[in-house]
């Protein structure tokens, strides 16, 4: 599923991440280490978000040779949000279903199920940090991923929206979608255990 | 999907700079009255198809407004929370340059809609070769927005092209040179542009024309280069009132707070008081030199207050920075530039030190 050979990340000549060669099969994984590890800088890496050296391939698409797949099947979810705040829910969703290729089903369906539903038509000035970040989280699942990578997807949640993302998830991956999360937090999941990566000394190993 | 383009960029972008166009308005048909007005733009039109030098001018103005258009999408895709505009990429390149072209063309519309104008009048008065050339001049900006649009939508996960290398003055950053290194660090690109332009029209206008120089000529000059500094202000104050706003907290006696900047401007205008000292001596006095530049400062401090009153937008800035232009164009006529500088310098303080308490930051950051 992601494939990542000779990757390599530098700010200012001072590497922060250093990956010779990564195979993961399609699987719901942990990313853990310490602040400043290099958790973020990887994940928006694989989000096509930032520059690297290297290649990263999902499901054998590279971002450098086929963009339009590559951020048809690669989804993200940020840590802490930030959206204009002019735009209401509903244009973020609707923008998203065009460009990801969402049905209007599905734009309902997760809606339904996070419970953003209530609020999407208000502009999202006007939202808590928590109703962003469920927000964040819908956009997250729209269209057809393969890959969904979530930045500490727990923060900023209550318990019940919690457990609403753990049984989306649960849900998509039974459809064969994997997932990338980074999260301080413990994540449990009733019929699944997620495969934890470790990212320290600056690479990336499996715990 | 093109709504959310329009109201993200090209909605922002009139309103950001509804100023700029009311300013335009006022000039091409607010001056002179009814029919006149438009006798004037047709006048004009017929001059920029009739001479080839003319078109070259108009070719200079549409180019630098292309420049401004496609600089604030460019700054517009790269604020954090426009960050979700990278979904684009998930598009095949056709309909995504098809999507962007039509943003092109909603921003550059005011140049787009004259130089079809100007193009039709050449027409009208059988200037075929130059109507032409207008049209297709216009083509090429929207295509070349376009182009760089698409290309910087794309671009997040490729090394840029060109890196420019960062300037640690000071191994040391101490707190009265943050906005100088804030300059050199995170916004290089603009100052030394900045720079470069007001050391090329410096260049240009006093070193090149030495023999037919005029002391008025030089001080409209260093107005006009003050005023092309004026964005400087606005992005000091929103870098302290939101990236540094833990300096709130921290017990620095206001003033000093306010001599931060007169420090920084009084680096930042520098080159000009060398290049004038260097190569304008011979016409203007010591004396003169020095109360430019300290307008310059005062001005800049000035500016910098302003950024403190409630609700101060990017329109209403420019609006004030048109007015001060002019007002201190009108000024320099009848008062000494010292007076002017001094004038200046205590309203600057006495603003500052008025509202630096009562400020309370906008939602949204300002830039």
């Amino acid at each position: 599923m992601l494939q990542i050979k000779d990757y390599k990340k530098q700010f200012a000549n001072h590497l922060i991440v250093g990956i010779p060669s990564l195979l993961l099969p399609h699987n719901i994984y942990w990313l853990k280490g310490e602040n400043g590890s290099g958790k973020t800088t990887l994940i928006k890496s694989i989000a096509g978000l930032i520059p690297f050296e290297g290649s990263i391939k999902v499901n054998g698409v590279d971002i450098h040779q086929n963009r339009k797949d590559y951020r048809c099947i690669v989804n993200y979810a940020e840590a802490e949000p930030l959206y204009p705040g002019f735009l209401t829910g509903n244009d973020l969703l609707s923008f998203y279903a065009k460009t990801k290729g969402a049905t209007d089903t599905q734009v309902q369906n997760i809606m339904a199920a996070t419970g953003i539903e209530k609020y999407a038509g208000s502009k999202i000035g006007t939202y808590s940090s928590g109703m962003a970040k469920k927000l964040s989280l819908s956009l997250g699942f729209l269209g057809n991923p393969k890959l969904i990578l979530l930045d500490e997807p727990l923060i900023t949640l209550d318990l019940e929206s919690v457990a609403i993302l753990q049984k989306l998830m649960e849900e998509y991956y039974s459809q064969g979608v994997s997932f990338l999360i980074t999260s301080h937090q413990e994540i449990h999941f009733p019929t699944l255990s997620p495969s934890r990566l470790m990212v320290k000394d600056k690479t990336i190993s499996i715990i | 999907m093109i709504g959310i383009l329009n109201k993200v960029i090209t909605g922002r972008f009139y309103k950001v700079n509804a100023g700029f166009f009311l300013l335009l308005i006022m000039l091409f048909f607010g001056i002179i009255p009814g029919k006149q007005a438009i006798d004037l733009q047709y006048a004009l039109m017929q001059a920029i198809t009739g001479s080839y030098a003319f078109l070259g001018v108009a070719m200079l103005v549409w180019l630098a407004y292309n420049v401004k258009c496609i600089s604030f999408f460019l700054k517009e895709i790269q604020m954090p929370e426009n960050g979700f505009l990278v979904n684009l990429q998930a598009l095949d390149n056709q309909k995504q340059f098809f999507l962007l072209l039509e943003c092109q063309a909603g921003l550059y519309m005011p140049s787009l809609v004259y130089g079809v104008f100007t193009a039709m009048v050449g027409f009208k008065n059988h200037f075929y070769p130059q109507a032409v050339l207008v049209l297709i001049f216009q083509i090429i900006m929207v295509l070349l927005g376009t182009y760089i649009y698409a290309n910087s939508i794309n671009s997040t996960y490729k090394k840029p092209f060109i890196t420019l290398p960062s300037f640690n003055l000071f191994s040391k950053k101490s707190y009265p040179f943050y906005l100088l290194h804030y300059s050199l660090q995170n916004k290089k690109g603009s100052f030394i542009g900045i720079k470069f332009f007001s050391l090329l029209l410096l260049q240009a206008m006093v070193a090149a024309n030495a023999d037919k120089l005029s002391k008025e000529a030089i001080c409209v000059l260093i107005m006009f280069l003050i005023s092309a500094h004026s964005l400087l202000p606005m992005s000091y104050v929103s870098f302290m009132e939101y990236e540094l706003s833990f300096l709130r907290n921290l017990p620095i006696p206001t003033l000093k707070r306010f001599s931060v900047y007169v420090l920084t401007y009084s680096l930042i205008f520098l080159p000009e008081l060398l290049f004038l000292l260097w190569n304008a001596q011979q016409v203007l006095p010591l004396q003169i030199i020095l109360s430019l530049y300290a307008l310059a400062i005062t001005q800049m401090c000035l500016y910098t207050s302003l950024q403190y009153l409630k609700k101060m937008k990017s329109e209403r800035y420019t609006f004030i920075v048109f007015g001060l232009f002019f007002l201190n164009l009108l000024l320099l006529a009848s008062t000494n530039l010292w007076v002017l500088a001094i004038i200046e310098a205590i309203a600057s303080t006495l603003l500052y030190t008025f509202l630096y308490n009562q400020f309370e930051l906008p939602g949204e950051k300002k830039e």
